[in-house]
């Protein structure tokens, strides 16, 4: 099994995979926090690292088609949600080379070293 | 030992991405190579008789040929004249880039950029991928019994027997972080933490080598343990961290996310024997219960001041008075997704524990505006509050707060995100009140800090701009001395929140006002690559860029592509019958 080394990043609340603490995004990346994904709550986020893309398929979804692909965790290899690869309807264009991860698939970290008491 | 140093050095680390200037490189950082007689040759160093006491990094200056020549002649400019300790406390000048460099001159050099003293610190954080397992291994056996520091974090490859190696040359080792170091082995680990007796500050996140009896080793043999971070270690319960508190009673910081199966008797033993814990976090450890948490709150001594209880659902407002009686000096709570906690349990915290400067009650859906308005009435520290996912706040709790609460010039950080009750009043009157307050600030030295701005009429357009070009182009505040205090608000799928709403907030009171919100996201990324295109960059994601700029927030006039595609939102709005900013159902 090959290795990958981790990315990490710095901020004072960043988003981490539950099953690895690995990190995934930051919280200034969220632009929406209301989606749904296959499991319940996700939210869309501008950037995510420490993920590797799966294969590309089109899904419709509630808001019409869209060509998505999956995204893994690198570390534990879980998926936490997709990458929205193709929009087919006008309205739903801002989301393209954006990503969704599940809620339940993230915990929330606050950087107490970081940030001044 | 030698044969280890004889490893060739790092012949192929970049360890910085800038291309060396070769010309420099030849000027500056050749030394003097050893010559046996007469001591002919140009110094690397200034010479000593000016600058002894300088303390900034070498510089080569390029001195003319006569005065090379004499100090050149001059036997006392020799670097090899100079005693061991101050060619290494030269050497201590240098940046690890540089030092690295030196190492590669020759074996002299290289002896002495090895010498340990110079690496009491290791952190390889800026260059974790790049550096081999044996350059690694080699750098901590030349740093010995000096290395104090040891930042590890997301070594792969770190193997059991570096580590091992590490732990017979290395026994005053006070700071390791080891998270993401995932292929050494758990008797590894056990065997440094074993030497390791000066052990102050562990962090071993996220390993799932980390088991029951490592933490046991850790207890008996690091006594002086200040910091321990064991958070998302997949394979240790509360066993482990009972043997933990009882060997290292100094413990200060203790994170111990997703750990499984706390009970009472582990909880009291936490709280008895950790006399100067003052920072605990106990996310996620999702099954812990109100009994739990009271048999640590009263075991306590009282000095905790952040205490992350995020995540553990289970958790009642029962704990609201033991937490109030034992927590006096809660600075930082965080409460995120303790849906069970209501007004009740709230009000009571938060009128009794004044201190509070972060409070986190993300999806905590049961509270209303009533603990708004106690956080308003009592709270004078507050600095970041986030209220998202509170679906019950209405616009008059967060006017209440901002307008007259007794935190209004500390508060920093409002999020509001989801919470549906929330409309563009709230926004304009707060963008008002900034404004206001700035302006009145302007003109008088003395700012009255609690003046109600709350139906003041509507500034025109052309005087807030001028005060504002004085005002938007600073962030300090000359008249205060410091600087300006910027409120961001956080209004993200707020569905009565619509796009005219935030704009003329933001006309009115950036920059003391940050919103962030779809709308404004949108015009940071299309400014963002507007300016990418602009200054000819590639059009890749810049992270940071795009960081910046959503600091800095400015009004656009609307474009006609904007229009357009303002009226396809408008058309949304028509057909799903909600306004088009929320995108609700993927």
């Amino acid at each position: 099994m090959v290795k990958v080394y981790q990315t990490y990043l710095n901020g004072t609340r960043i988003y981490t995979c539950t099953t690895c603490h690995s990190h995934l995004a930051l919280h200034e990346d969220i632009i929406s926090r209301a989606f749904h994904g296959r499991h319940g709550a996700a939210y869309l986020f501008d950037n995510v690292v420490n993920v590797s893309l799966g294969a590309k398929e089109e899904r419709m979804l509630m808001t019409g088609m869209h060509s998505v692909a999956d995204i893994y965790c690198n570390i534990c290899h879980t998926t936490v949600g997709w990458k929205y690869v193709f929009a087919f309807e006008e309205s739903q264009k801002y989301k393209e080379g954006k990503y969704i991860v599940e809620k339940s698939k993230i915990a929330k970290e606050n950087d107490w070293d970081e940030v001044d008491s | 030992m030698d044969s280890l140093l004889s490893v060739p050095m790092f012949a192929d680390i970049d360890l910085d991405e800038e291309p060396i200037d070769k010309s420099d490189f030849m000027v500056r950082t050749l030394p003097s190579p050893p010559i046996s007689d007469t001591g002919l040759s140009e110094d690397e160093n200034s010479p000593i008789s000016d600058d002894s006491d300088k303390t900034s990094e070498i510089e080569v200056s390029k001195m003319d040929g006569d005065k090379c020549k004499q100090i050149a002649n001059h036997p006392r400019y020799s670097f090899y004249d100079l005693p061991k300790e101050l060619r290494i406390r030269i050497l201590q000048l240098l940046t690890v880039t540089d030092l690295m460099k030196a190492a590669m001159v020759c074996h002299d050099w290289k002896n002495l950029a090895f010498d340990g003293s110079l690496w009491n610190n290791i952190d390889v954080t800026p260059y974790y991928k790049n550096i081999t397992t044996e350059q690694l291994l080699a750098l901590g056996v030349a740093a010995g019994g000096f290395l104090k520091i040891a930042n590890f974090r997301g070594c792969i490859q770190l193997t059991g027997h570096s580590l091992r190696t590490l732990a017979e040359c290395c026994p005053n080792v006070e700071v390791l972080q080891l998270n993401g170091c995932r292929t050494v082995s758990t008797p590894s680990i056990a065997c440094f933490v074993s030497q390791a007796n000066r052990l102050q500050v562990l962090d071993v996140s996220g390993l799932d080598s980390i088991k029951n009896h490592t933490l046991q080793a850790v207890a008996s043999s690091c006594p002086m343990l200040r910091k321990l971070n064991v958070a998302w270690c997949r394979n240790i319960n509360a066993d482990g961290i009972h043997a933990i508190v009882q060997g290292c009673k100094r413990l200060e910081y203790l994170k111990m996310n997703g750990c499984s199966q706390l009970d009472d008797v582990t909880m009291t033993a936490i709280g008895e024997n950790l006399v100067d814990l003052n920072r605990l976090c106990l996310a996620s450890c999702s099954d812990i219960k109100d009994a739990a948490m009271l048999s640590f709150l009263s075991a306590s001594h009282g000095k905790l001041t952040h205490l992350n209880i995020s995540n553990c659902s289970k958790l009642t407002d029962l704990l609201a008075r033991s937490m109030t009686k034992h927590c006096p000096r809660l600075t930082h709570l965080e409460l995120a997704c303790c849906s069970l906690f209501t007004d009740e349990g709230l009000t009571h915290m938060i009128s009794r524990l004044t201190g509070l400067v972060n409070l986190d009650l993300e999806d905590v859906h049961q509270i209303t505006d009533i603990s708004v308005r106690e956080i308003a009435a009592h709270q004078k520290n507050l600095r970041r509050l986030c209220l998202s996912g509170c679906l019950q706040i209405t616009d008059s709790a967060i006017t209440n707060l901002i307008l007259e609460g007794e935190c209004a010039d500390s508060l920093e950080q409002l999020e509001l995100a989801n919470c549906s009750l929330i409309t563009d009043r709230a926004l304009t009157t707060i963008a008002t009140h900034l404004a206001t307050k700035d302006l009145s600030s302007l003109q008088s030295p003395i700012m009255d800090s609690t003046s109600v701005f709350s139906t003041s009429p509507p500034f025109r357009q052309g005087t807030m701009s001028s005060c504002f070009t004085y005002s938007s182009n600073e962030s300090f505040d000359p008249t205060l001395g410091r600087k300006k205090r910027q409120l961001s608000v956080e209004v993200l799928d707020c569905n009565n929140i619509t796009e005219s709403g935030v704009r003329n907030a933001l006309d009115q009171a950036a920059p003391l006002l940050e919103i962030k919100s779809f709308y404004s996201w949108n015009d940071n990324r299309r400014r963002a690559q507007a300016d990418a295109e602009a200054n000819n960059t590639p059009n890749a994601v810049d992270l940071t860029g795009l960081r910046v700029n959503v600091r800095r927030i400015r009004y656009y006039p609307l474009t006609r592509t904007r229009r357009r595609r303002g009226n396809q939102r408008e058309v949304n709005t028509t057909t799903n019958g909600r306004s088009g900013s929320s995108c609700i159902i993927s």
